[in-house]
């Protein structure tokens, strides 16, 4: 899939809270921040994401996914009000970013909240390896 | 808290730069599980942090990977691929058009197209103008003379099968061409079929309406012994027609015309009604009727009238009746209504 223009946010250079669109407590949706503004000299790209999501804000992270140009997210579920997340972004040159955003969830009926969402993350985008735990939970080494 | 990290490719690091489980540094970072994520870790958070000896009990071991080596290798898989193209047998091409023949025909049919529309053309251009046909009748005025004339046929139809229903009811019975109310004479006592004795006798109104119309009252004139006589309106054979009522009733009379009485030459002598009126007395008894048998003067043949002073005498008089025969009077009553 293609990460969607509509809930993709160009991050502002100072530290400040941004808002990402509202998404019904339903919605599985993809969220991308753009990585140009992060990147600050020739060559310097954004080699990192970790994504924090606290648990009270009911919000299930889906995955994560790296590109040259976005950092994207798929999020399900959530606790109706606005919540906050804390994306943080690593580049090649070592800087890093610590940015909270924040979500309103709007109430619906609720009707999929058990209902695991089939997201596909973006195509050719880096994921989190999970081809490397085990089934039995152990970490495939080399 | 869900904590997920993920790194592309500068954000990887090789497996050869790895350093050795078997004698990782303070500082080192190496590829390992944290919680439930991958990624890359400072070594001494790993194995409950003991360096020099963690515990590995979470990571497979080489013994724990399956065998590979009967697997194929990408060289063995890609001399396999190639192998099976070469075995395909692709359909023969031979006989197929070529390119280079498919332009030739293109191009040969686009030059017969424009020969086509130049030839339309000079055909068109040799086609007359059309004929004035604003004289001629359109499609729709002929579907509207149509529709009128089956219109017509239809309305034809009705009447037709109306006048054939007519056709083949019974015929109404004849009146002879006479009105009701036509007097006549018949030659026997009784009348024939819708005609009525004129005997004062009464007739059924609603069976003879017309006859109704004539005689409002429902009973005919009784002219049994009567004669009848010329309505004369106008006067002209009947003095006193302008008077005289539409089919009136008028008592006899007797005339002498102008018979010698007593000297006097040219009196009239008459009976009707008043003898004084006539200038004449009234007959004495024993004068008249002459006629023995007969009680009625009028009825009479002859009798003696006595004329006043200067006369004074008696003279024989004569009544006036024509010969006659007398017939049964009727009156037509034209057809029964039930």
């Amino acid at each position: 899939m293609m990460p969607c223009s509509a809930r993709s946010l160009y991050p502002s250079k100072e530290a400040i809270i941004q808002g990402f669109p509202s998404k019904n407590r339903g919605d599985a949706l993809d969220y991308s921040l753009y990585l140009s503004p992060f990147c600050c000299e020739p060559g310097e790209m954004v080699i990192r994401l970790t994504v924090d999501v606290p648990q009270e804000t009911g919000l299930k992270l889906l995955w994560s996914a790296l590109s040259n140009t976005l950092a994207t997210i798929g999020l399900q579920g959530g606790t109706p009000g606005t919540q906050s997340i804390t994306m943080t972004l690593e580049t090649s040159t070592g800087r890093r970013y610590v940015r909270t955003l924040r979500i309103t969830v709007l109430d619906d009926a609720g009707s999929v909240d058990a209902v695991q969402a089939s997201l596909p993350p973006p195509d050719h985008a880096a994921i989190q390896p999970d081809n490397l735990t085990l089934p039995d939970g152990r970490i495939l080494t080399l | 808290m869900t904590s997920m990290t993920v790194s592309n490719e500068g954000g990887r690091v090789r497996v050869p730069d790895l350093p050795t489980l078997s004698a990782p540094q303070a500082g080192d970072r190496v590829l390992g599980l944290q919680g439930s994520v991958v990624g890359l870790f400072p070594a001494s958070s790993l194995g409950g942090g003991n360096i020099a000896a963690p515990d590995l009990s979470a990571y497979a071991k080489k013994s724990d990977l399956p065998d590979i080596s009967g697997l194929v290798t990408s060289q063995q898989l890609a001399q396999h691929i190639t192998q099976a193209i070469e075995g395909i047998q692709l359909p023969s091409i031979e006989g197929l058009a070529k390119q280079a023949d498919l332009t030739t025909e293109a191009t040969a049919r686009q030059a017969a197209d424009t020969a086509l529309e130049q030839r339309i053309n000079q055909v068109s251009a040799t086609i007359p103008a059309p004929p004035d046909l604003s004289g001629y009748a359109k499609q729709t005025d002929l579907t509207t003379e149509t529709t009128a004339r089956e219109q017509a046929d239809t309305a034809l139809t009705q009447r037709m099968s109306s006048v054939e229903q007519k056709l083949a009811e019974p015929p109404a019975p004849s009146t002879g061409g006479l009105a009701a109310g036509v007097i006549a004479y018949f030659a026997g006592t009784s009348p024939p079929e819708n005609w009525r004795v004129r005997d004062g006798s009464s007739f059924p109104m609603d069976v003879y309406p017309e006859l109704a119309k004539i005689y409002p009252s429902g009973f005919l004139p009784n002219d049994c012994g009567l004669f009848i006589r010329g309505y004369d309106p106008s006067g002209y054979n009947d003095p006193d027609g302008p008077t005289r009522g539409f089919a009136s009733y008028q008592e006899g009379s007797a005339a002498a015309g102008t018979s010698t009485i007593g000297g006097r030459v040219g009196i009239p002598v008459f009976f009707s009604g008043d003898f004084r009126a006539a200038g004449l007395e009234q007959p004495a008894a024993g004068h008249y009727p002459s006629k023995p048998g007969v009680s009625n003067p009028f009825q009479s043949s002859f009798f003696d009238i006595h004329t006043p002073a200067p006369d004074n005498a008696w003279a024989q008089v004569a009544v006036t009746r024509p010969k006659n025969r007398n017939y049964l009077p009727i009156i037509y009553a034209g057809l029964p209504v039930k």
